[in-house]
């Protein structure tokens, strides 16, 4: 344990014993530690506000409700459905029919993790703290991408196995081990991890929560309607490319326009779009 | 290095522009250790934003703030340095006490023992489990200053610390700095409260439309300044007007009657009035209080800058 090193000398040096950490001036030696205590101070922050645990919950929560629900009116509608319908029948994309609002939640979750910190002017303590901001936002991508990804993939796979007994009554069901399910359970996970990382870096982009969620939605609900009213062919070219479009064609057992893999990189793309402006801004604006 | 005293917060030639606004306009001074300096202002004077600059979370347009000879941004877990006290509302509503310190002690290599020791320090032991959200004013105040002094720091930088504290806690405010200071340690306070930092401040650093006014100790401050007057109530106030005023003496009537002298002292005015025969029912001389004072200076300050841009 290395001792505290003063900024220079003084004259009068009366200091009661601290419990402090240690300290350098440098800083070299304890590069790794640094990056190790902001991680760990973002993981608090994120896991000692009752907003996480509610978004976090609900939304799982809500994933799972809405797999049994799609399941049953699968199963009630299946005979009246024409061959054709049950020819193009996904089971996968009717499992996780709740991702739709699983990755809104997500990327609340995202905004939050930094629009609350600027609604309440937290921030200020954070970079007084940190002053080091760039390390700040990549401590928060880690802790919330992270916290996303587990509890989404968490939520998919329970998604996924609350909804298989209710579609075997049709044998509509599918097996872990069915081509494709695996993937497909992963890579939802994936995406609502990613869809948490475009929110964290739109709220730091807009450091306003209510318009960060408002543009949110409008990437998820609006954009799609705004896409479907252009002329063609520019409404099935765009549409592919949409947030909720990439997660249903990374997910989907049946190839969409892009492959599973495509979808992914230009999923993450978004995420590194919005977190690559965020790191822009937030290292040149006034805290 | 040299073992004397060296200073602590340097300000050179700091400059900050909002928009048209100039908040901070080529301001120049140094913060020394073991003394309370007082940092002085009316609201929009520039003070918040003096400190913010010297934090590093605003960037100057020209000019430096420096901590300890180097830039805020430079030091490796600046609250082992620096403990500062910004706005009280600086706390997520949502978080605990304990949360919050816990996850600013934990940002800068703080242990849990440090937390609990602060939150001792400044009384909120007993609420340190509750959301800062129900806090009042002075509570979050004791928050925040507990989280300044976490990491034990050289250098304490406080934003309108007694904002909120009843008239006890404004106390204990008053000695917890005045016994840092002893302690060795660099303390900068802000504040629009003159009485308060005639108790508190050894040294005043004053500012106004974000230029300094004044840099001295606050005794001089105060001398270097005073216009104290002398309240005359008399038989026959008009009469007397008129003798002070062949005498030079500046003479303003009281809304509430009687006359505010400057200029001649309560002995040359009794006997003038003596010599007039003019009864006098009072005498009494007033000492210009730091508030005077400062509304004065910073008054006269604001007249030339509006006469400048004439």
């Amino acid at each position: 344990m290395t001792k505290q090193a003063p900024l220079t000398d003084r004259a009068v040096v009366t200091r009661p014993a601290a419990t402090t950490g240690q300290a350098t001036l440098t800083g070299q030696a304890t590069l790794t530690g640094q990056a190790t205590d902001v991680l760990a101070a973002e993981w608090i922050k994120l896991r000692s506000v009752r907003s996480t645990y509610w978004t976090v919950f609900v939304t799982a929560g809500l994933t799972i409700a809405i797999a049994v629900l799609t399941a049953r009116n699968v199963v009630a509608n299946w005979p009246k459905l024409s061959p054709s319908d049950r020819a193009h029948f996904d089971p996968m994309a009717a499992n996780l029919a709740g991702l739709f609002l699983t990755q809104v939640g997500f990327g609340v979750l995202g905004v939050l993790a930094i629009g609350s910190e600027y609604a309440t002017g937290q921030i200020r303590t954070t970079f007084t703290a940190v002053p080091r901001r760039l390390r700040v936002l990549a401590a928060k991508a880690i802790v919330v991408g992270a916290l996303a990804f587990v509890v989404g993939e968490l939520a998919v796979w329970g998604a996924f196995a609350g909804a298989q007994p209710i579609m075997a009554r049709r044998h509509l069901d599918l097996a872990v081990s069915d081509p494709g399910v695996p993937r497909a359970l992963l890579c939802a996970g994936l995406f609502v991890c990613l869809v948490a990382l475009t929110g964290l870096g739109v709220g730091a982009i807009i450091r306003h929560t209510a318009g960060s969620v408002a543009l949110l939605f409008g990437l998820v609900f609006v954009a799609p309607l705004v896409v479907r009213a252009l002329p063609s062919p520019w409404d099935t070219r765009i549409e592919p490319y949409l947030l909720p479009n990439l997660g249903q064609q990374m997910y989907a057992l049946r190839p969409g326009t892009l492959s599973p893999g495509v979808a992914s990189l230009v999923c993450a793309a978004y995420a590194a779009v919005a977190l690559g402006l965020a790191a822009v801004l937030i290292a040149r604006r006034d805290a | 290095m040299s073992g004397t005293v060296t200073v602590m917060i340097e300000i050179r030639d700091l400059t900050k522009r909002y928009g048209a606004t100039v908040a901070v306009d080529h301001l120049s001074f140094e913060v020394r250790p073991g003394r309370v300096t007082g940092f002085l202002g009316p609201n929009g004077a520039g003070k918040s934003t003096t400190m913010r600059l010297i934090l590093g979370l605003d960037a100057p347009d020209d000019g430096a703030a420096l901590v300890g000879g180097r830039p805020y941004g430079r030091l490796t877990r600046p609250l082992h340095h620096v403990g500062a006290l910004l706005e009280a509302s600086a706390v997520h509503g949502g978080r605990s006490a304990y949360h919050h310190l816990l996850w600013v002690a934990r940002s800068n290599g703080i242990g849990r023992a440090r937390v609990h020791e602060m939150l001792d320090k400044v009384g909120l032991t007993g609420v340190a489990g509750k959301r800062a959200g129900g806090f009042s004013l002075g509570m979050r105040q004791r928050l925040g200053l507990a989280a300044a002094l976490l990491g034990d720091p050289e250098i304490l930088m406080l934003d309108e610390p007694v904002n909120g504290l009843d008239p006890e806690g404004i106390r204990w405010m008053r000695e917890l700095l005045r016994s840092l200071a002893a302690q060795g340690r660099t303390v900068l306070v802000s504040s629009h409260l003159m009485s308060e930092m005639a108790l508190t401040a050894d040294h005043l650093i004053v500012i106004g439309r974000g230029r300094l006014i004044s840099d001295t100790s606050a005794a001089d401050f105060v001398r270097l300044t005073a216009r104290g007057d002398v309240l005359v109530r008399s038989a026959r106030d008009d009469r007397l007007a008129a003798l002070l005023t062949e005498r030079d003496a500046t003479v303003v009537a009281e809304p509430a009657g009687g006359l505010a002298v400057t200029g001649l002292d309560q002995r040359e005015i009794g006997d003038l009035a003596v010599g007039h025969g003019i009864a006098i029912y009072e005498l009494t001389a007033r000492d210009a209080s730091l508030e005077d004072v400062f509304m004065e200076v910073t008054g006269d300050h604001i007249d030339y800058r509006a006469e400048e841009t004439l």
